[in-house]
């Protein structure tokens, strides 16, 4: 008897030992990261566009190719129509002209960095625009708790990229300052994958059957900030919307 | 399926065996407790931790204690009831400490003296959230700004934060008002002068198993929690593991603009064993009805005031 248990005992801890296998080697996207490009003015190709006209060219939209694959978002007829009516009121309805949090995928294509902090069971990302920030879970599929702005996301490795599952997004956010919306049906798979030591790959897969017709698919580089020291810096923008949000209620503005 | 039964049992025999072992082993190795380290050898912080446990040890210290530190027996009951009324069963998951005020230094637990320029400062900020003449008028936490550094300090609601650490960094992120502070451990000097923040600039380091972060760079006005900074503020915290489930956080706040002398706040934070994910704390999304309502008031008061004469 004793004999037989020794022997299993022993047969537990190489089994248990041999489980121990060294960690797979994952790539290490931590960093600071920012896309060139103009797809924060317009996912879509664009020319250069004016902007406010009392602030001459400051605002104005600069040219950019479209980041969509195959050019064009499919729209349902409806939500093209209000795409039209959002750039008509961009000055004012755009979350961002309110400071509010961008959303995934938008938060990663505004013209201001974003730091990826990877840690142990979970992969931080911190955005310089309005302080927003979002955990990615790499220990277990998550359902959302809430819907909100940043949503839900849950990470895993398949090979060398990042595949995100990004859900319990609400319906609030744009895409871009041209007024691309979508609703609280939006469920985004994002993909990260290194091109090199600076250069990332970046996929959203936006699907959203009450607005488009079909999932479409945004791609471009994102690039490491390389300069000596570089660092996220605070940009708490709300203070800059509060006039906008707020103004109407000023002492001696408001009757 | 008989046959299987005796060797079942000697499974169940080596296994409990096997606990008993790993967790004698396991106590002898626990003394002392070792910090855990990353996978690239810097202390292991990471994950999520609470406070919710000191949400009833208050900020100042009573005069009547003096410079008594812990509350007895009898104190500690009556905190431990309170926090159950508020949460119960939670103090299974952090108990309440036996710290007697949030302030640990000056040794009253008070907030030392405030300068002549920290009063004309202080009584300044009142005064303009009196008149309410624009929403820059609201303190930076109704605005939704921030509660700066001392969002460590629990107000009842989002007591969570979780830290993640990469080679080179640390982040904490703060559930209340949403926060998120990234740390560079490299040693690199301070941003310019001319860049003024809300959470400052913070660089950290460790000694031995501590992480010590520096922050400066604030702007004037800065912070909650009944302190009022200046740009001079400089805070220096501490974070050190205490134990499996424990962590000790101290922050000593130096302002000699507006305080007479540093005040250090310290207080443990506990593995938070209820939640693993930080919730979205949208404050700026959700704020329009506040700031409406406290700015027209203001201005129903400017209507109404000739009327009352």
């Amino acid at each position: 008897m004793r004999w037989r248990l020794l022997a299993i005992v022993t047969v537990l801890a190489v089994v248990g030992g041999g489980a121990q296998r060294p960690p797979v080697k994952r790539p290490d996207l931590s960093g600071i990261w920012q896309a060139l490009n103009t797809a924060n003015w317009n996912l879509e190709g664009h020319a250069a566009g004016p902007g406010v006209p009392a602030l001459g060219a400051l605002t104005a939209t600069p040219p950019g190719r479209s980041v969509v694959e195959g050019g064009t978002i499919p729209y349902r007829p409806e939500a093209l129509a209000r795409r039209r009516a959002n750039y008509e009121n961009r000055w004012t309805a755009d979350p961002e002209a309110k400071c509010f949090y961008p959303g995934v995928p938008r938060a990663t294509y505004m013209p201001y960095p974003f730091q990826i902090i990877q840690g142990t069971s979970t992969v931080l990302v911190a955005y310089e625009y309005a302080s927003a920030v979002r955990t990615i879970h790499l220990d277990k599929p998550r359902e959302a708790f809430a819907e909100s702005w940043m949503g839900t996301s849950f990470g895993m490795w398949q090979g060398d990229t990042l595949v995100v599952d990004v859900v319990g997004l609400d319906g609030q956010t744009w895409f871009d300052r041209a007024g691309n919306h979508h609703s609280d049906a939006l469920h985004v798979v994002e993909r990260y994958r290194m091109l090199d030591a600076n250069t990332l790959w970046y996929t959203a897969t936006i699907e959203d059957a009450a607005t488009f017709t079909r999932p479409w698919t945004i791609a471009m580089p994102l690039y490491r900030r390389r300069e000596p020291g570089a660092q996220l810096l605070e940009f708490k923008c709300v203070e800059f919307a509060e006039e906008m949000l707020y103004g109407r209620l000023r002492k001696g503005v408001a009757p | 399926m008989t046959r299987l039964l005796p060797s079942m049992r000697a499974l169940a025999f080596g296994c409990a065996m096997a606990w008993l072992g790993t967790a004698v082993l396991g106590q002898a190795a626990a003394r002392p407790w070792k910090t855990p380290r990353t996978a690239w050898d810097d202390p292991d912080l990471q994950g999520f931790w609470t406070n919710i446990g000191e949400s009833f040890t208050p900020l100042e210290r009573p005069v009547s204690m003096g410079t008594r530190t812990v509350i007895n027996d009898a104190e500690w009951q009556e905190r431990l009831a309170a926090y159950n009324r508020m949460a119960n069963g939670r103090s299974e998951v952090a108990p309440p400490s036996r710290q007697a005020s949030r302030i640990i230094d000056p040794p009253n637990g008070r907030f030392p003296p405030l300068t002549p320029e920290g009063v004309r400062r202080a009584a300044a900020l009142k005064a303009a959230e009196a008149r309410m003449e624009g929403p820059e008028d609201a303190p930076l936490y109704t605005r939704c700004m921030t509660r700066g550094i001392l969002t460590m300090l629990p107000t009842f609601s989002n007591q969570h934060y979780e830290i993640v650490q990469s080679p080179g960094w640390v982040a904490i992120l703060y559930e209340h008002v949403r926060v998120v502070r990234t740390i560079p451990l490299d040693g690199r000097p301070h941003v310019d002068d001319a860049i003024r923040t809300w959470m400052g600039d913070p660089r950290g380091r460790w000694e031995g198993d501590t992480l010590v972060v520096e922050t400066t760079n604030f702007r004037d006005g800065t912070l909650d929690a009944g302190f009022v900074a200046s740009d001079a503020l400089r805070v220096v915290e501490r974070f050190r593991r205490t134990s499996a489930s424990g962590m000790e956080w101290q922050a000593t706040l130096t302002d000699p603009t507006m305080y007479t002398a540093p005040v250090t706040v310290s207080l443990p934070l506990t593995r938070d064993l209820e939640t693993d994910q930080i919730l979205e704390y949208a404050c700026h999304e959700g704020n329009e009805r506040i700031l409406e309502m406290k700015l027209s008031t203001a201005r129903w008061k400017e209507r109404e005031a000739p009327k009352a004469k």
